[in-house]
């Protein structure tokens, strides 16, 4: 008794606890909000290859099965957790990624901000302490099952007879099991085959046939409820459920021309954007028909200029398709086919206008071609449309240093940098560079120095480095400098000229001589090297 | 018994301390090493730096590395 009353306290905190726990759990946490975060998690940091992607695909199952279990019409949520489903299983460029997080952020944020500021907090916390749920629990179905057909045995009443059979079916849809599937939503069809309820189970029934991989009956369920009810909410996304169905069966042409039609019969619904999208993300990934994607793509920018997917397709699915012609232009720079890479660039132009690495390498064939004026402007046009590409930037700064614009290169490279964090070496490479002209070594220190930090092998800018110590005098510096540049790059001709150089002014000949004429082995004919050897025998009177 | 708990508890500590360094290091990986192929060797020419002071002797002879470009 005494040890009840010592320690009661703890027990009603437990107890309390587990209440709120538990009211927590049931009534005020969205669970798929946990696997949706945990998806994108996965998608912005883990996801490198296309396999990788198959574990983003098993968080959106449950929420997709909670999704097409509500009793009204499914939102629109399920129609994008569908598609990064379908990316997730089918994709064939490692940057479709991109489609996949834009559906599930934009999932996300419609859920916070239907939900609001306390719950989506609760949410964010549920992330963070608990896992996602990847599959089902088998058992707890199959409570739910026991328990649904015991309420239905003693249920007389049309209407809670009818809701009962319609949860059983959905029990049964979790639980993957199609053959009672169809009997429970049947069932609930006969019950009252006019009510709302019996066109979700309708609808639900066919979205089972998807499920199990009966696309021919599903598209044909999908197509009758379209039919049936065209005033009701359920006809448009049966339309475009009967498109995925198609999709999912692998006949691309059919569910592009169901996109298609989804799109024209009903421009002012809230599935036209998508179905636009598709129609071309279709026509591009699986029907090979670039022209098509870009018609399509186009059109949904004009009509809805505002919209996320529309933007989406602008900045991120144009580039992606343009990439082909991108990485041929570039690959043809290095050929030094000047001409070929333009026309490939030019390619690319033209489905992504806003692809600024294709205008900054039209602009290194325009210099390389002789043409600088032409270069300069395409180099600025670059920098316009994407100062965030950090490949334009890198190739614009080239431009505008070879050009002799070398304020226009610090004023870019700064303007960049302030915009976000830079993470290719090249880039503080060629700003140091631009420093340097300028004479502004202490600057040139930094840039060079950050450039040496994300890429140690980086000899040129070991060797730039080496030449900013040296203006400033720091000898000992320079010369260790110098060597790290050839420790990493033993025939690099500038860096064993620079270290000669540097012997040559502190007066220790003999090394200077040595680095001179490794210089001439890697270069033969290298004529400054010659005269500093030539100026070393003079004053040592033999030949070191 | 009290003394084996705070030893787990310190290792486990040391454990997630190496995890959390490893992990965070591994998120810094340097990029691929890139080509450049456009470099250039250009003549450097300083007489001073932007303070006006003077340059180290013979810094005009120096060669420094031109810009590069990158592909993807």
């Amino acid at each position: 008794m005494s040890f009840l009353r010592n320690t009661y306290k703890i027990f009603v905190v437990i107890i309390l606890a587990v209440v709120f726990f538990t009211a927590y759990n049931v009534y005020l946490v969205d669970r798929s909000m946990v696997n949706l975060r945990t998806a994108l998690e996965k998608a912005t940091l883990e996801a490198k290859t296309i396999n990788d992607f198959n574990r983003i695909k098993s968080l959106l199952k449950v929420p997709i099965l909670k999704e097409i279990a509500r009793t009204d019409a499914p939102s629109k949520d399920l129609i994008y957790m569908e598609l990064a489903e379908n990316v997730a299983s089918s994709a064939k460029d490692t940057k479709q990624i991109e489609d996949i997080k834009l559906y599930l952020k934009t999932i996300i944020s419609a859920k916070e901000k239907e939900r609001g500021g306390f719950s989506s907090f609760l949410d964010k916390l549920n992330t963070a302490l608990f896992g996602p749920t990847v599959t089902l629990s088998m058992p707890e179905l199959e409570a739910k099952e026991k328990k649904l057909i015991a309420r239905i045995a003693r249920t007389k009443q049309k209407e809670p007879l009818q809701r009962l059979y319609y949860d059983l079916g959905n029990v049964y849809l979790q639980m993957s099991d199609l053959p009672k599937t169809e009997e429970a939503f049947l069932r609930a069809i006969d019950i009252d085959p006019t009510s709302d309820l019996a066109t979700k189970a309708k609808f639900n029934l066919a979205w089972s046939y998807k499920h199990a991989g009966e696309y021919d009956k599903a598209v044909s369920q999908f197509r009758d409820l379209a039919k049936e009810h065209p005033k009701n909410e359920l006809a448009i996304k049966s339309q475009y459920e009967a498109a995925d169905a198609l999709y999912k069966k692998g006949d691309y042409q059919q569910a592009k021309d169901s996109y298609v039609d989804l799109a024209g019969q009903h421009p002012g619904s809230s599935e036209s954007d998508i179905a636009l999208f598709q129609a071309g993300y279709v026509s591009y990934f699986n029907l090979n028909d670039t022209d098509s994607a870009v018609k399509y793509f186009s059109e949904l920018e004009n009509e809805f200029p505002q919209n996320v997917i529309a933007k989406h397709t602008k900045e991120k699915t144009r580039k992606i398709m343009a990439s082909e012609y991108n990485r041929a232009g570039y690959m043809l720079l290095r050929a030094k086919d000047y001409l070929k890479a333009i026309e490939n660039f030019d390619k690319a132009l033209g489905i992504a206008p806003d692809y600024g690495r294709s205008m900054a390498g039209k602009g290194l064939a325009s210099y390389w071609l002789g043409d600088k004026a032409e270069a300069l402007s395409q180099a600025r046009r670059a920098m316009e449309i994407s100062m965030d590409d950090e490949v334009a930037v890198i190739n614009a700064l080239f431009i505008f240093i070879n050009c002799k614009e070398i304020d226009e290169a610090i004023r870019v490279g700064e303007q960049a940098l302030a915009g976000k964090a830079m993470e290719r070496s090249e880039f503080y490479y060629n700003l140091g560079y631009a420093y340097v002209i300028k004479a502004n070594i202490d600057k040139a220190y930094r840039e060079f120095g950050r450039s040496i930090k994300l890429n140690p092998d980086f000899i040129f800018a070991y060797n730039n480095l080496g030449c900013s110590f040296w203006v400033e005098r720091k000898y000992s510096d320079a010369v260790n400098k110098f060597r790290e540049a050839i420790d990493r790059g033993e025939d690099y001709a500038e860096a064993h000229f620079n270290l000669g150089v540097a012997y040559f002014y502190l007066n220790q000949l003999e090394d200077a001589a040595k680095e001179f004429k490794r210089v001439l082995v890697i270069k033969p004919g290298y004529q400054e090297a010659q005269d500093f050897l030539d100026k070393i025998k003079e004053t040592l009177k033999y030949e070191p | 018994m009290k003394k084996g708990f705070w030893i787990l508890m310190l290792v486990a500590m040391v454990a997630i301390s190496v995890y959390i360094i490893s992990s965070a290091r591994a998120k810094q990986a340097m990029p691929p090493r890139e080509d450049v192929s456009g470099k250039e060797a250009s003549a450097f020419s300083p007489k001073e730096d932007a303070l006006g002071k003077p340059a180290g002797k013979g810094s005009e002879q120096l060669k420094v590395s031109g810009p590069v470009w990158v592909e993807e």
